[in-house]
């Protein structure tokens, strides 16, 4: 969807039509999903959580100014509360294995299978150690693939704050997962 | 450039995040440093690591029914928002909860024991008017009886009361001897 289709959806659904916030979730509900899940890893919360940032941008979409685009504009209320909830929670959450969630491909031996999931464990659970809003940077830069200008706009930080925590993050996860690299 | 510089902006670099300027020093400083080069990979394996975990995903179904769900909330109102239930019953609440509990509890203990003692205390005073009584009708009774053995004919016969009263006190007397 190009920004222009963005920005037509959005006037639509300022005005009150939800077929045009349908398409806009159709649009940004993986993506949305898995920034939640990412951080929290655990697919009960991402459902609640991606759930609850579509529902406020739909209540707030009034106050949408246009000033970055509507997919910044979901990210940043995305992982706001993401953040408010982990913070809320105490602390990050506990590595679990989700049943809802494949990660390994049918067609690999058992072994290979095994190996697969004890790796994933190593990554998420070093990237469980990281504070939160390096963990968000890690998910926006990494994952996402955002520049960090963008990322600033996201977490509303300036590019420097969110270049260093990226930094600071993968001098922490190269420690921590340095026996694989 | 030296490598302590390059070293801070290598983050940048690899996300195509640094201006022009920026972006050649590193890059030719790369091409000379081979401590350098080796951090630079080290930190794309890492992305590489971190990428698997894009790999996760949920089933088919689950977001073939996204939408539904979303509907059904915008439409009912969603009332508590995760981050809300959770703040019910976050470890602050919870502790607050208990040691109000534990307050009212102990109130309460406060007051029944005072409305306890209060009741020892009326149980006393009965007892101790009830202990006088009983000492001036003995003593009556006494008098009335030192009269009788004086044959005063005046003297009123005993009652019912007065003999039984009379009775309990000789046996009392027997029983001190």
């Amino acid at each position: 969807m190009t920004k222009n289709e963005d920005f037509i959806l959005v006037r639509k659904a300022r005005l009150g039509d939800k077929d045009a916030f349908r398409q806009l979730v159709e649009e940004y509900k993986k993506q949305v999903y898995f920034i939640a899940y990412r951080m929290t890893n655990n697919h009960a919360d991402a459902d609640d959580l991606s759930q609850e940032a579509f529902v406020k941008a739909y209540q707030s979409i009034g106050s949408f100014k246009g000033k970055s685009s509507f997919f910044t504009w979901l990210y940043r209320i995305t992982i706001n509360i993401t953040l408010n909830y982990l913070k809320k929670a105490g602390k990050n959450q506990p590595f679990e294995l989700d049943e809802n969630i494949s990660i390994a491909d049918s067609s690999l031996s058992p072994d290979k299978v095994l190996q697969q999931r004890q790796l994933h464990e190593q990554i998420t659970k070093a990237i469980n150690s990281l504070p939160v809003k390096e963990k968000a940077v890690v998910e926006l830069a990494v994952l996402e693939g955002l520049p960090h200008k963008q990322i600033a706009q996201i977490l509303g930080c300036r590019e420097k704050t969110a270049s260093w925590r990226l930094f600071q993050a993968r001098k922490k996860l190269k420690e921590k997962l340095s026996s694989f690299v | 450039m030296d490598c302590r510089k390059v070293e801070k902006l290598l983050s940048r670099y690899l996300d195509n995040s640094l201006n022009e300027s920026s972006l050649d020093e590193v890059k030719s400083h790369l091409d000379s440093c081979e401590k350098c080069m080796t951090e630079f990979n080290a930190m794309v394996k890492i992305d590489g690591l971190v990428k698997l975990k894009a790999k996760e995903t949920p089933s088919k179904e689950y977001f073939e029914n996204y939408w539904r769900r979303l509907e059904d909330k915008i439409d009912n109102g969603h009332i508590y928002s995760l981050s809300e239930q959770k703040r019910l019953f976050s470890p602050f609440l919870a502790r607050f909860a208990f040691n109000s509990i534990l307050a009212a509890l102990l109130i309460f203990l406060g007051g029944l024991l005072y409305i306890h003692s209060q009741q020892i205390k009326s149980l006393q005073f009965v007892q101790e008017e009830t202990h006088k009584t009983m000492t001036r009708y003995l003593a009556h009774l006494r008098t009335k009886i030192d009269m009788k053995e004086g044959i005063q004919s005046s003297v009123q016969p005993f009652d019912k009361i007065e003999k039984a009263a009379i009775m309990q006190l000789k046996y009392q007397q027997s029983k001190d001897i």
